[in-house]
């Protein structure tokens, strides 16, 4: 599975990367994002609504509280 | 298009003050100086400005004169209205919606670790309140008329009919701007004068005498009430919207559609006229604003990277729409067209430039 890592990275990028693996890679790729941006829990599930994307899953990221550890998107492209 | 005058399209955050709003706090304020309490000339010279002001508002409003209060400014007022409320109907649930300003829903958690009973009433995704999360024997309910960041319009009759009938429902409606825009369907109303180019400092608020306050919770409301602020307030209070700001607003939102792209539009339904709400894909809010700030325009977002608390607005969380590259255009009353034409060719221009950048 192709892993995009926005692990550190702020809002817009996560989506960005997404963005940009729908350029890259064909239609209905799937694709494992790796992103501890706590607005990505909001913005990935809108991210595929607008494009038509699938969101396959998500596993959120274990850590001390307070902490921001990677949550994981698995995505299809659309 | 580089312009050195400033365009203002942060109507929502509050407008200058009015022309006609300073002129009449200039004469209240030599008129009305005197508290309304006193037993003199001045003093009943301040007592006939103060009941004058209240009558304005009170016809508006739908309510008897003296259920019309001058309050503190709104967060305040809301935050005291609605624990006032709160306690009139003890042992009750708290109804609130997740739309509501913070100072509402801090109320909220208060009362609930406090041990009440408060509910956050979900809203889809357009922004309506799901009525049906009301929950069964609510006591009060704390619904906007409209919101400020989306210009959302609530089903207050809606609202009503999922309420029992000896519920109390406060309705902020901070976010209106004229007289036609509030609802009469209300057991307390806040107003901010701001929305409008009235005076700072105070509110308009409304407590119908069904809701019980005693003297001593509406004291704390009004106290000595400011008859010049308030008298200014009312008398600079618009009627109505001028069709044009309405057609505006869509040529802004199509604009952002058709030439922009990429873009998620916030709020469906009822809407303020004057308030337009997007959220742009692959768009940086912090650089965009910054940039159309360095270029002349005043805009607001509800995104992440421009909030002092790096939280994106609770509203646009709890509408489930993108909270990246969020905007929000509200135009004043008088807003130039051209305003809208440049601000559209140098967002088509500032998003291009970042999405190039970004490889999107």
């Amino acid at each position: 599975m192709e892993v995009l890592d926005e692990r550190g990275s702020l809002c817009p990028a996560p989506i960005v990367a997404l963005g940009r693996a729908r350029r890259r890679l064909p239609s209905g790729t799937v694709v494992l994002l790796l992103a501890d941006d706590p607005v990505a829990g909001t913005d990935v599930p809108a991210w595929c609504r607008m494009t038509g994307a699938e969101l396959l899953a998500v596993r959120q990221g274990e850590g001390a509280p307070g902490s921001a550890a990677a949550d994981e998107y698995e995505v299809r492209l659309p | 298009m580089v312009s050195t005058t400033p365009r203002f399209l942060d109507a929502a955050g509050g407008l200058p003050i009015s022309a006609s709003a300073q002129e009449f706090l200039t004469a209240g304020l030599a008129r009305a100086w005197a508290s309304p309490s006193g037993r003199y000339g001045a003093a009943n010279r301040s007592r006939a400005v103060l009941h004058q002001a209240r009558a304005v508002a009170a016809a508006s409003l739908g309510c008897r004169p003296d259920e019309v209060f001058a309050g503190p400014p709104p967060d305040l007022a809301l935050d005291l209205v609605l624990r006032s409320l709160a306690e009139a109907r003890p042992g009750r649930p708290v109804a609130v919606s997740a739309v509501e300003r913070v100072a509402i829903l801090r109320v909220g958690d208060d009362l609930s670790a406090a041990g009440g009973s408060v509910v956050e009433v979900p809203v889809d995704g357009g922004g309506a309140l799901v009525v049906a999360g009301l929950p069964a024997g609510t006591g009060v309910a704390a619904v906007q008329a409209a919101n400020r960041e989306t210009g959302v319009r609530q089903d207050l009759g809606l609202v009503r009919a999922g309420l029992p009938e000896d519920a109390l429902l406060l309705v902020d409606a901070t976010a209106t701007r004229c007289r036609e825009d509030v609802p009469t369907d209300w057991d307390a109303i806040v107003l901010d004068p701001r929305q409008w180019g009235g005076p700072a400092g105070l509110t308009l608020v409304g407590v119908r005498t069904r809701c019980g306050l005693s003297t001593r919770q509406l004291e704390r409301l009004y106290g000595d009430p400011a008859v010049a602020l308030l008298a200014a307030a009312t008398a600079s209070w618009p009627t109505a919207e001028e069709p044009r700001i309405a057609e505006l607003a869509e040529r802004l939102r199509r604009g952002l559609v058709d030439r922009v792209g990429d873009v998620e539009l916030v709020g469906g339904g009822d809407r303020l006229a004057h308030i337009v709400n997007a959220s742009l894909l692959y768009v940086g809010a912090e650089e965009l604003v910054d940039d159309l700030a360095a270029a002349g325009f005043a805009i607001h977002s509800g995104s992440a990277c421009t909030s002092d608390t790096r939280r994106p607005s609770h509203v646009l969380t709890a509408m489930g729409v993108l909270t990246g590259g969020n905007i929000r255009v509200s135009l004043p009353p008088e807003c130039p067209e051209q305003d809208v034409t440049d601000l559209l060719v140098d967002m088509e221009r500032l998003v291009g430039e970042q999405r190039k950048a970004a490889g999107v």
